[in-house]
């Protein structure tokens, strides 16, 4: 006795085809039919037969809904050597049959309820029947074979030995899900060794995610890094290092929901592809470890900079407004030239090279709203920025005024100024607008520009 | 000063610079505003724009915001009450932090740099996914922890000392089995024997033989030429008398001492193929703070 069996079904889209397979032990069936139920009415909503040898069928896209459970079965159909004839035969009321073994050749009578005159033949090699016209006096014999007979119908309907699957483990129908990466696009270019791509997930019917991983190839094909599964769903981001210059690689992610969706960024045999560019710094973590394969060992390594600065307030505590800037205006410069209410931060070095921005609110004028000491052999340079107001054509103007000034402690005297500079000129601007100050040294030349940028909440 | 006739270096100013030079900048002063932000950099392609980068990176030289600190670090401590930094692991998915080095802060260093380290963990399995952190101390307690994951891979077996390693990827031997000494007491008026477990003797113990030769990273080759002196370096190294942690790329991990009275070398069909073999025997836990600390292979206490 044949068996046949069914298989667990990944979830899948319902406006999309789907195919549903079966298996077979004994002997090849010839038919198949493929009823599938709704779990939670265990309706019948959707029935097949196909006279095929495959143990597939295809279901039609939108034949199920999703967020739906289902279950299905299969019937398989093993033919036998018994048919039955079914003949319509003119005149008479309804059909009649008899029941026939196929290489026997029958004679019909009309006690056998087939016409007079009609023979049953049955072709071994094509596996056909037909109904010959065998009535003597006739000019040829009449092939009347299924389908047609002229005034008659006949049909021959094989008989089946049936055999019924079990019920299938129960399966979901669910909108196809977003999977992808959040912060990767084909094409796109990092600018650094590092980065942290992203996947987002989402469906519509509130399947959950059970697992993801992240897999970069290089250009070769060779695998750059493997995340392995991660079940962590809250957090699907992982961070890559010792990306090259110059480099291309290929992202791909690869899921699986709870309901077992398989899930794949790849289309096709195509992953995205990323080229690296170092076209912005290298971007420092706190800490970063990297994994030495040909050490045995791992390098742990901080990137700290703890500047933690002072204030001095000539009028109790710092001031802090709202929490998010510090209140400097009672500053002034003592008999000594120490300066009160500002903040200090050093031990850090600057080479030739350096863009310094302020954003500052109700700036004091003529204070100088930056000071930068620069240490050299024999002399210190000071970088000053002075902001100042005055009317032009009487509309009240402000700007900035750098200063480069030079302290030889051979001769402390005096300053020098080595260099003063003027900014752009901006309208007087209100004690709420925000300032930016921006004050770049590159290769030796310098630039000055404020602009306003208003009230910023 | 005259020189052949000259004024020469007669003003004031002189040998002041004309030309503005460059230097460390030692000082950073702002005043005179309400100001609400910050922000330094030695990037000088960048075009002007008040969105301040909210990483930090190789460039930046400070970034203040103002947010009731007046911090312009990359940390949210002030680096004048930080006493020791800690590094420490764990395996991911893992609750336990293991404290593997711990490093004084001097206070009379650059405080912008003096929190800054690099440290090679050659005390972590193959194959498995740690979390490392970074853990200021301030005034005796444990302040934030920044951390970064990495899996730890290697091949191979290296066997690593407090001050050496030493590492082979061919023809790897290796067997290890459980200890827990037992006594079987056979009685007169008794069928069966008793099984007595005296004391809590419960350890490893194994051998190892595998063929060690220098590898060389420039060209990840193994530096077969020298293999002797490095099998001589090998020999001494395991006779130091000091423990030892005895690691595979698979996660197998011991802390061990040699315990072989002999390590033997022998050649395998050719003179350059010499395979070295020893016993060893595990003395303590390879992830416990105060096993390591008392082999010499942390400078971590543990208990803190």
């Amino acid at each position: 006795m044949a068996t046949i069996s069914v298989f667990q079904k990944d979830a899948f889209d319902a406006t999309a085809s789907q195919s549903f397979n079966f298996a077979y032990a004994g002997a090849q069936c010839t038919r198949s039919k493929l009823d599938i139920y709704s779990n939670e009415e265990n309706e019948l909503v959707y029935s097949h037969t196909q006279d095929s040898i495959a143990l597939n069928q295809e279901v039609p896209a939108g034949t199920l809904t999703n967020g739906t459970a289902y279950y299905y079965t299969f019937t398989a159909y093993y033919p036998g050597d018994i048919y039955r004839l079914i003949i319509n035969a003119y005149g008479m009321s309804g059909g009649s049959y008899k029941t026939i073994i196929s290489g026997v050749t029958y004679s019909f009578t009309l006690d056998d309820t087939i016409p007079y005159g009609y023979e049953l033949c049955y072709n071994a090699s094509t596996g056909e029947l037909s109904a010959v016209h065998t009535v003597s006096g006739s000019s040829s014999l009449i092939d009347i074979t299924a389908g047609s007979a002229g005034s008659n119908d006949v049909s021959f309907d094989r008989q089946y030995t049936v055999v019924t699957s079990q019920q299938s483990p129960v399966f979901y129908c669910y909108s196809d899900p977003v999977f992808c990466f959040s912060n990767i696009t084909d094409g796109m270019t990092i600018g650094n060794a590092y980065y942290s791509p992203e996947i987002e997930y989402s469906q519509a019917e509130g399947e959950e995610l059970n697992s993801w991983q992240i897999i970069v190839y290089t250009y070769s094909g060779t695998e750059f890094y493997n995340s392995g599964t991660r079940y962590d769903v809250d957090n699907m981001s992982i961070t890559l290092n010792g990306m090259q210059d110059g480099a291309q690689y290929y992202f791909r992610a690869i899921g699986e929901t709870v309901d077992r969706t398989k899930l794949d960024t790849r289309t096709g045999e195509i992953d995205l592809l990323v080229s690296v560019v170092y076209s912005s710094p290298v971007m420092h973590g706190v800490i970063e470890a990297e994994n030495k394969q040909l050490f045995g060992s791992v390098h742990v390594s901080s990137h700290i900079a703890a500047i933690d600065g002072h204030s001095y307030c000539g009028n109790g505590d710092l001031r802090f407004v709202n929490g998010t800037a510090a209140d400097l205006r009672w500053s002034y410069r003592d008999d000594y030239g120490d300066v009160h209410d500002c903040v200090e931060y050093e031990g850090f070095e600057v080479g030739d090279n350096f863009t310094l921005s302020v954003l500052a609110r109700d700036i004091c004028p003529n204070a100088y709203v930056i000071e930068m000491g620069v240490e050299q052999p024999y002399f210190d340079l000071f970088y000053n920025v002075y902001w100042r107001l005055c009317d032009i054509n009487g509309s009240k103007v402000a700007f900035a005024e750098l200063q480069v000034s030079s302290y030889n402690f051979m001769d402390s005297r005096e300053n020098i100024i080595l260099v003063s500079i003027c900014s752009n000129m901006i309208d007087k601007p209100t004690a709420e607008d925000t300032i930016h100050i921006w004050l770049r040294r590159a290769n030796g030349n310098f630039s000055l520009i404020i602009e306003n940028e208003g009230v910023i909440s | 000063m005259f020189f052949s006739g000259y004024a020469f270096a007669g003003g004031a100013h002189t040998l002041s610079s004309s030309i503005v030079g460059s230097g460390t900048a030692w000082r950073v002063c702002a005043s005179g505003c309400v100001i609400d932000e910050l922000y330094g950099t030695t990037d000088i392609s960048s075009a002007r724009s008040t969105s301040f980068p909210e990483g930090w990176d190789e460039n930046t030289i400070l970034h203040a915001r103002y947010n009731n600190t007046i911090a312009a670090g990359n940390v949210e401590f002030y680096s004048s009450l930080v006493t020791t930094v800690r590094v420490k692991r764990r395996e991911v998915g893992s609750s336990e932090w293991v404290t593997i080095h711990e490093k004084i802060v001097d206070q009379n260093g650059n405080p912008a740099t003096q929190l800054s380290f690099d440290y090679y963990d050659y005390l972590a399995r193959g194959g498995v996914e740690y979390e490392y952190a970074f853990v200021p101390v301030l005034s005796g307690a444990e302040g934030d922890y920044y951390t970064a994951r990495v899996k730890s891979e290697f091949n191979g077996v290296y066997i690593v000392g407090y001050n050496a390693q030493f590492h082979s990827d061919i023809d790897i031997e290796s067997s290890n089995r459980r200890n827990r000494p037992v006594s079987i007491v056979q009685t007169i008026n008794r069928k069966y024997p008793f099984v007595i477990h005296n004391g809590q003797s419960n350890y490893e113990s194994g051998s190892v033989s595998a063929m060690f030769a220098e590898f060389d990273p420039a060209t990840c080759s193994f530096k077969i030429d020298t293999a002797r002196e490095y099998r001589k370096r090998l020999n001494d190294f395991l006779y130091d008398g000091r423990a030892k942690v005895l690691k595979f790329w698979d996660g197998r991990m011991w802390l061990v001492d040699i315990s072989s009275a002999e390590i033997t070398e022998m050649t395998n069909g050719h003179r350059q193929l010499v395979h070295s073999s020893f016993d060893w025997t595990e003395i303590g836990d390879a992830d416990s703070e105060s096993d390591l600390y008392l082999a010499g292979l942390s400078n971590y206490r543990g208990g803190e």
